[in-house]
């Protein structure tokens, strides 16, 4: 029988009902709205910030993110009220339901009636038994198939551990290292050389394909490396002959990104490679490293992403011991892919890896024996940043430089020389921790910096040899310029000292020997009969230089 | 870890200049002990009162006040944690590894409901529990779910089971608690999908009678288990089965069977069901065997839900140059500067343990299913309407259809209306 609380039950069960729908679907609505992420993932806003990096002292662009951020923020928690208010009004609507609901089933109640349901059927029972069995066995079928299935997928890792012993090689030596050219400029990246070398050609032996780098040497063999559009090569070359011992492409296995736009300027081979007696180390446009030993077998290759940047990727490598460097300096400081990067030289796996607060840049980092302790010291925009070889831990930072950075820092009694192109030269005391901006800085001349070629030291002077032709010779102490020469031409490749004998190489391909010092007084120049943008190598009595075309060994 | 996990919900503000100052991020603190002695408290008093409720006082309506208490208590002011569902899941890690601590109320809930459930069944799930509680009260048009389907669904309970005892042994994860639906319901909030899954398991709880306890809930799994050395579970007369059928159709969750029917049989048939039965005994090991198999082929699998494992696995592919770039996980890694070696070295301790609890696992799902494959497949002799024990919550339903329970009580009989 029905009460008088019945439609007031039936009342309120349509309305909460009606309610627990429109709520959902409010809720629904909230969901679709994305909640929070319409604070973290707004367009508008990550292209005002986006545009902010580039106008940072703009004040009115300020205003407008942080008016927007405001309402962004006071949007999401508006949405966070509703949704809450929302779920509680729900749940009493879902109480109120459920109570009416209950009861006007209690007032619709009938007794059961057995004698409604006919009788038992013991074929249709042992066929529902027999259905079962049948769904318990595919159930066991499906478990089955998607054990099979997960076993396609498993976690897919390294095979064995690599143990340390064995790889165990012995150490590199400092003195090996001193020995031999195994990286650009030299085993410090100084270009200095303590002998001098006689400009007579011994030989010289074309160059399978192109690049930009510059050779470097192990005992009596020669590495560089070359390109076309889509990979590089390393090729090894006798000393004592010229003859191409070997040529190998770096073989990557794995889908590769896309290859890297190519500039005639730099190419896919720029970098220099790097050696440590053991085996060669090549870096590449396209992203692919590899370590091939000396018979010219890979050891190891993997691809770091197609290193894009503006003029084409040309870092060059360095090591420390074990540990394969590398500079990634790429895109703008605010996308936040640069990165200074460890590998291990025997198997190639990432040691350690440092994000940079760097733009592109196009400088080499540099090894340096500070007080006793490797580091290695590298140049982006804006920072000086020195690293620990090791363990990758920061050491210390400097702000100065600026943008399109090629030139590569040197050590100089104890202070690091690097340089704003075209605007300054930082000497920065190499003994700090932190930023050491307003600490450090020995001094800075504010005049004008090469744009491309490194700068050199011989011991008591620094020579600043810009683009343009126009050497200086500076004080060491103070930066102060002790006399200049112009040699009206152009010029990529850094200056190298051999003895006491400065050699300046023009793209053109032009050698000029100059005796510097206090003064200076030129010794003679030397035509290569092509062009040139790479630096010297020296070993024993001999220097080897690469020419657009040709690797040429110069010496006895 | 627990600050390191937590997710900032905001982007701090663009402009520093500003003066603001961050708040610290905090945890929240450690729950009392008072509290948990309150919980735990509140656990013993409820599941007796369930008890007596369900055997003694057989009231329907005063399980359903005290399943709306639970529902409260445990559910909506607990936000489902801690519960026994989740629980098992702790003692499984502390059996598997000594070097966690498992707290104290965890092991309690885990085991006090399964002690309960021997000697009187499961009481727990009848007023006790919230998840159960609360699709109970939802519960409003129950459709019958036919016999075959029923014994097919509720082998996935098992199943559950056995993968969270993998996720949990190997310290994977409390993937019970994880994808538990309700929790979002009784903390008003969560994310997208789960909240939906939550509202998907209550509509279903309005036509299909707790369909996360019958067919789901790996607890109930083992409930039912020990259940079935109960003593003095629930019966659904006081006195004598007088067969009159008017339980059949009160339980909605498919728990009472009916006596077995004697069909006219063939020497023949008998001895069909005698080989089947025989091969069914025989092909139980096997399934164990092939489950096991099974078990180790997807541990390795299965073993990329370790976080250990997951790292060293995109390391390896990072190291591989089969990816580009990284993670936060992998980069966070790699900022420690632990070697490689040892991760992968405890990557492969925590596969193998993976292999390992997938085995057992394996066998586990094979053991259940053979068994049922033979429970289906034994002849049984049962003269009266019982309730099953593995099945019966003792919600108490079934106790005022029947007429000797009603005389027992003093109330009268309805006399059955004509048939239709």
């Amino acid at each position: 029988m029905k009460t008088w609380l019945y439609p007031i039950a039936l009342a309120l069960a349509i309305a909460s009902g009606a309610f627990l729908l429109a709520s959902a679907g409010l809720l629904v609505f909230a969901q679709t709205q994305g909640k929070v992420g319409a604070l973290v993932n707004s367009n508008v806003r990550m292209q005002l910030i986006e545009e902010l990096h580039k106008r940072p002292k703009d004040e009115a662009l300020k205003q407008r993110i942080r008016q927007l951020d405001l309402q962004l923020r006071q949007k999401t928690f508006t949405q966070l009220r509703l949704s809450a208010n929302c779920a509680r009004a729900m749940l009493v609507a879902l109480a109120t339901f459920l109570v009416c609901a209950h009861f006007l089933r209690a007032q619709h109640r009938q007794e059961p009636n057995p004698l409604a349901w006919g009788a038992r059927q013991p074929q249709q029972e042992k066929q529902a038994t027999r259905i079962a069995r049948w769904a318990a066995a595919a159930l066991f079928g499906l478990l089955a198939a998607m054990a099979v299935w997960l076993g396609t997928a498993p976690a897919r890792l390294p095979e064995r551990a690599p143990a340390m012993a064995e790889t165990s090689e012995p150490p590199l030596t400092v003195a090996e290292w001193e020995q031999n050219w195994p990286a650009f400029r030299g085993p410090w990246s100084a270009g200095t050389y303590r002998k001098a070398v006689s400009l007579t050609l011994k030989w010289k032996t074309p160059v399978p394909l192109p690049g930009m780098s510059s050779p470097v040497v192990w005992g009596n063999t020669i590495f560089l490396t070359g390109g076309n559009e889509k990979n590089g090569h390393v090729f090894c070359f006798d000393a004592d002959t010229g003859k191409l011992r070997w040529s190998s492409e770096v073989k990557v296995s794995g889908p590769l990104p896309p290859p890297p736009k190519l500039y005639e300027e730099t190419g896919m081979a720029a970098p220099t490679p790097a050696t440590d007696g053991h085996r060669v180390y090549a870096i590449f446009a396209n992203g692919n490293v590899a370590a091939f030993d000396f018979n010219g077998k890979q050891v190891w290759a993997r691809n770091l992403g197609a290193l894009e940047s503006a003029y084409g990727y040309s870092s060059s490598l360095t090591l420390w011991q074990d540990r394969l460097l590398i500079q990634l300096d790429l895109g703008h400081e605010e996308d936040g892919k640069s990165s200074m990067l460890a590998l291990d030289t025997r198997t190639g796996r990432v040691v350690w890896q440092k994000p940079r607060p760097t733009g592109g840049s196009w400088a080499s980092p540099i090894l340096a024996m500070i007080s006793g302790k490797p580091q290695v010291i590298t140049c982006g925009d804006p920072w000086v940043i020195a690293y620990d070889p090791v363990s990758g831990n920061e050491l210390w930072r400097a702000n100065g430089l600026g943008s399109d950075l090629a030139p590569s820092p040197i050590v100089a009694s104890n202070l690091v020389i690097a340089l704003k192109v075209n605007a300054e030269v930082l000497a920065i005391r190499a003994t700090g921790t932190g930023d050491v901006t307003q600490t450090h800085i020995a001094w800075k001349t504010t005049d004008g910096a090469p744009d491309v070629p490194s700068p050199l030291f011989d011991g008591k002077y620094l020579y600043l040899l810009g683009g343009g032709g126009l050497l200086q010779c500076c004080d060491i102490t103070n930066g102060k310029e002790k006399w200049a020469h112009d040699f009206a031409e152009e010029f990529y490749s850094s200056p190298a000292l051999a003895g006491n004998i400065l050699l300046t190489i023009t793209r053109k391909g032009k050698i000029f020997l100059s005796e510097v010092g206090e003064t200076f007084q030129p010794r003679g120049t030397h035509e290569l009969g092509e062009p040139c943008s790479t630096s010297p190598a020296f070993h024993g009595a001999r220097m080897y230089l690469r020419g657009k075309q040709h690797l040429f060994c110069f010496g006895e | 870890m627990t600050t390191f996990l937590a997710v900032q919900r905001f982007p701090p503000p663009q402009f520093t200049e500003t003066g603001h100052k961050l708040p610290l991020m905090t945890e929240p603190a450690v729950r009392a002990l008072w509290l948990e002695r309150l919980d735990v408290a509140m656990l013993v008093v409820v599941l007796a009162l369930a008890a007596w409720l369900a055997l003694r006082r057989r009231s329907r309506r005063e399980l359903t006040a005290l399943g709306i208490f639970s529902v409260f208590y445990f559910g909506f002011w607990r936000k489902g944690c801690i519960c026994s569902i989740g629980a098992i899941q702790n003692v499984a890690l502390a059996l598997a590894d000594p070097g966690y601590a498992i707290p104290m109320v965890a092991v309690v809930f885990a085991l006090l409901p399964l002690a309960a459930a021997l000697l009187w069944g499961r009481v727990f799930c009848s007023a006790v529990c919230p998840h159960g509680a609360l699709q109970d009260l939802m519960l409003l048009k129950p459709l019958k779910v036919p016999q075959w389907l029923e014994h097919t669904l509720r082998l996935l309970a098992y199943v559950y089971l056995g993968l969270a005892m993998i996720f949990a042994a190997t310290g994977a994860g409390f993937i019970i608690c994880q994808y538990d639906p309700f929790v979002p319901i009784f903390r008003l909030g969560g994310s997208a999908w789960m909240v939906g899954l939550g509202i998907g398991f209550l509509l279903l709880s309005l036509f299909v009678g707790r369909p996360y306890c019958r067919f789901l809930c790996p607890y109930g799994a083992l409930l039912g288990l020990a259940s079935m050395l109960s003593k003095w579970r629930v019966r659904i007369t006081p006195d004598t089965c007088t067969q009159c059928r008017l339980c059949e159709q009160s339980c909605p969750f498919g728990a009472i069977v009916p006596p077995t029917l004697n069909p006219p049989t063939t020497a023949q048939l008998i001895a069909t069901e005698k080989r089947r039965l025989a091969g069914l005994i025989l092909l139980l090991p096997v399934l164990v065997a092939v489950g096991v198999w099974l078990g180790g082929l997807a541990g390795p699998a299965l073993a990329r839900k370790h976080r250990i494992v997951s790292l060293a696995q995109r390391v390896h592919l990072e190291e591989t140059g089969a990816v580009q770039g990284t993670t936060d996980a992998s980069a966070a890694f790699r900022a420690t500067g632990e070697p490689l070696e040892k991760l992968f070295a405890d990557a492969g301790v925590v596969r193998n343990r993976f292999v390992l609890a997938s085995r057992f696992g394996g066998g586990w799902m094979g053991l259940v299913i053979g068994l049922k494959l033979i429970s289906l497949a034994i002849r049984r002799k049962r003269t009266d309407y019982e309730a099953d024990p593995v099945r019966c919550i003792g919600c108490a339903r079934c106790f005022r259809y029947c007429p000797e329970e009603l005389k027992r009580l003093g109330l009268p009989v309805p006399e059955a209306p004509p048939p239709s």
